[in-house]
């Protein structure tokens, strides 16, 4: 039978937007239109077997903007409900040349390890002793140059399974020459078992920030 | 004395607080600022030690590419 608007009519509802959706066999239910940019999803628990829901958001969400001050700069209470985290510092400089570090939920002991290369050399460090923190510069970073910027990606830092916990890193610099520096490398944390809630930025000599942005990002 | 500051931001509530460090977080800062001077007296004595060296090879007529050369 054709349907025309007449016969259409006859079963839908009067409101727009309003759907005629089966609810059991040989019969059928009608399903209220949703909120603005809400969507059609199966939900089994439902009368009709729909419902209408906020998209999931994907892509990634800016959790944080911290401006860089004092001597740490201490990112707390991270959330665990998105699956990666990423951290860009830009624009920073220490008050007095330095090293950049970082650490995972203030955790002391041997609980980080990190290597990294410094581009445009050979060499491949392995800050071994820096067991508290892991290093992100071979280089001093000079002051009053804001040019740096970090980034950082933590796959997975929510997870409370007994596999490492990995960090990639990647810092663009200049030295105390005034030279161009990068460094580019690894982080492992061996809190295994526990969800990365906190990072603490400072430098290795205890000087203090005297310019920089911190934008923490969630990852869905 | 006072003692240095740290910014901590608590991301879940958009809190910031800046304040002193606390005993325990001063203690870790002096134990991170010694393991610096530790280092920077290593690299220092590094520097010197191959200085030196690079002295004697310079009063024998010769230099590290020299050494290279010969596979050292």
């Amino acid at each position: 039978m054709a349907i025309t608007k007449a016969t259409a009519s006859s079963i839908a509802p009067a409101v727009k937007g309003d759907l005629v959706a089966g609810s059991a066999t040989n019969d059928a239910a009608v399903l209220t239109v949703g909120a603005n940019d809400t969507v059609l999803t199966a939900d089994s628990t439902q009368t009709t077997g729909l419902k209408w829901a906020t998209p999931s958001s994907g892509g990634m969400t800016l959790i944080s903007t911290t401006s860089c001050t004092g001597t740490n700069v201490v990112l707390s209470s991270i959330p665990g409900t998105f699956t990666n985290l990423q951290i860009i510092i830009d624009d920073f400089a220490p008050t007095a040349a330095a090293k950049l570090e970082v650490r995972y939920n203030n955790q002391g002991g041997t609980t980080h390890q990190s290597a990294f290369f410094n581009l445009g050399s050979t060499s491949f460090a392995n800050p071994t002793s820096k067991t508290s923190q892991a290093r992100l510069t071979d280089s001093n970073l000079r002051l009053g140059n804001t040019e740096s910027r970090l980034f950082m990606n933590i796959p997975l830092y929510s997870s409370a399974d007994n596999q490492k916990k990995i960090t990639q890193f990647h810092l663009a610099g200049q030295n105390t020459s005034n030279q161009d520096t990068q460094s580019m490398g690894f982080i492992m944390f061996q809190q295994n078992d526990t969800a990365i809630t906190q990072l603490d930025f400072f430098w290795d000599t205890g000087t203090t920030w005297s310019a920089g942005t911190a934008y923490l990002y969630g990852v869905k | 004395m006072s003692k240095p500051t740290i910014r901590i931001h608590n991301v879940t509530t958009n809190e910031i607080v800046d304040r002193e460090m606390t005993d325990a977080e001063y203690k870790v800062y002096q134990d991170r600022k010694a393991q610096y001077l530790i280092e920077q007296a290593e690299a220092e004595a590094k520097a010197t030690a191959k200085a030196a060296a690079e002295g004697k090879l310079a009063a024998l007529g010769l230099t590290t590419n020299d050494l290279r050369a010969l596979g050292l």
